[in-house]
């Protein structure tokens, strides 16, 4: 779910690198001394994600994580997905150095969604509420990645309809698993930790 | 209970590795190959060995005129037999999801001679990258050591801010 350097035209770039500017900064904000262990370990988990291929669908697709991340650290999520890409542009030339302000958009969006998703839990009151609204978080969060991959790659005269239904049905196994993963880490920390699924700045 | 939620966590875990199958990223990369019958063959596949199929290929002349364009095939592959013109041509994949790469070879008189590639350094029958250990550690040591850094300026603010402030409740 990284977009190579040379694909978009140079306008959606330098739009992409203005937005992410501007949300990293709002975001940044945010984050008090405390929050930085968790936001590192999260990072961490995201910038190693892109490292596991889910062989299946028509293409190769890797883990995003965004949805957790979004979760766990709230609005702190996308300056955490920013320094990850940064990272895994650099080190592992995954997407590229002028695609850095899209890509974080497309990724770090949705983690926010995810955090106002998940959020969304408290106006339910049934006892698996925690768990439901943790897989449709990970689940919806890269839904929405693949919009908005759809809807960047129509600047280069791509039909989006058509984009987006095969990027979203190439990315249906990540949706699922990446549910699963956030629905049983998040059915975890509720067990053991139940204040890390309080996002960061709400701790205070 | 609390025991069966963690295994439950640790089985889903081992279930998500089986399936997935650990290597480099979603990054693209494209070979080009000259057979000994002056056809040129691209691959285009991604750092898993996975093919890339049905991405869009242009076959670009030395004068970085389009000679040709096409599709690759399941196989990622696409051949085409280029004009007896020398020089370094190139050849572009660009994949449907926002993927692209770039190879070169060189073509002297149609004789068979030097390929250079941007992206893939060697060629095998398998394409699947290692792991980066490395870079892996090196990116763990990076997130942490500024993280730790934000957090140190973080403090410092802070407990500045309570040495300046005027003392209450006296």
């Amino acid at each position: 779910m990284h977009i190579s350097d040379g694909v978009l035209s140079a306008p959606v770039l330098i739009f992409g690198y203005a937005a992410t500017a501007g949300i990293a900064a709002a975001s940044i904000k945010r984050i008090s001394a405390e929050d930085m262990p968790r936001i590192a370990v999260m990072t961490s988990a995201f910038f190693v994600a892109s490292l596991v291929h889910v062989p299946l669908g028509p293409t190769s697709v890797h883990l995003v994580l965004s949805g957790l991340v979004g979760i766990i650290l709230g609005p702190a999520a996308f300056v955490s997905i920013l320094v990850g890409l940064i990272l895994q542009a650099f080190l592992f030339q995954h997407g590229g150095i002028t695609t850095i302000g899209v890509n974080a958009l497309m990724m770090g969006l949705p983690a926010l969604a995810a955090y106002r998703l998940f959020a969304l839990r408290r106006m339910f009151r049934f006892e698996k509420r925690d768990e439901v609204f943790g897989f449709l978080a990970g689940f919806l969060s890269v839904l929405l990645g693949t919009l908005i991959l759809a809807l960047l790659l129509v600047s280069t005269g791509s039909e989006f309809a058509g984009v987006a239904k095969y990027a979203a049905l190439a990315h249906l196994p990540v949706m699922v698993i990446e549910g699963l993963i956030t629905l049983s880490v998040v059915s975890f920390f509720k067990k053991v930790k139940p204040e890390l699924l309080e996002p960061c700045h709400e701790n205070r | 209970m609390k025991t069966g939620k963690i295994l439950t966590t640790i089985m889903t875990f081992a279930i998500t590795l089986t399936l997935s199958s650990a290597a480099s990223g979603h990054r693209m990369l494209a070979d080009s190959l000259i057979k000994e019958d002056g056809t040129v063959l691209i691959e285009a596949f991604f750092p898993d060995g996975a093919p890339v199929k049905g991405a869009k290929v242009e076959i670009l002349k030395p004068d970085s005129s389009l000679f040709k364009e096409g599709q690759t095939d399941m196989k990622g592959r696409f051949t085409f037999r280029p004009e007896r013109k020398s020089g370094i041509w190139k050849a572009v994949v660009t994949g449907t999801l926002g993927h692209r790469a770039k190879t070169e070879f060189e073509i002297a008189g149609g004789q068979k001679m030097e390929e250079r590639t941007t992206g893939a350094e060697e060629r095998e029958l398998s394409h699947r990258e290692p792991i980066p250990w490395f870079k892996v550690i090196a990116g763990l040591g990076f997130i942490f050591g500024l993280s730790s850094f934000i957090m140190v300026l973080k403090l410092r603010t802070d407990l500045k801010r309570k040495q300046s402030a005027p003392p209450r409740d006296r």
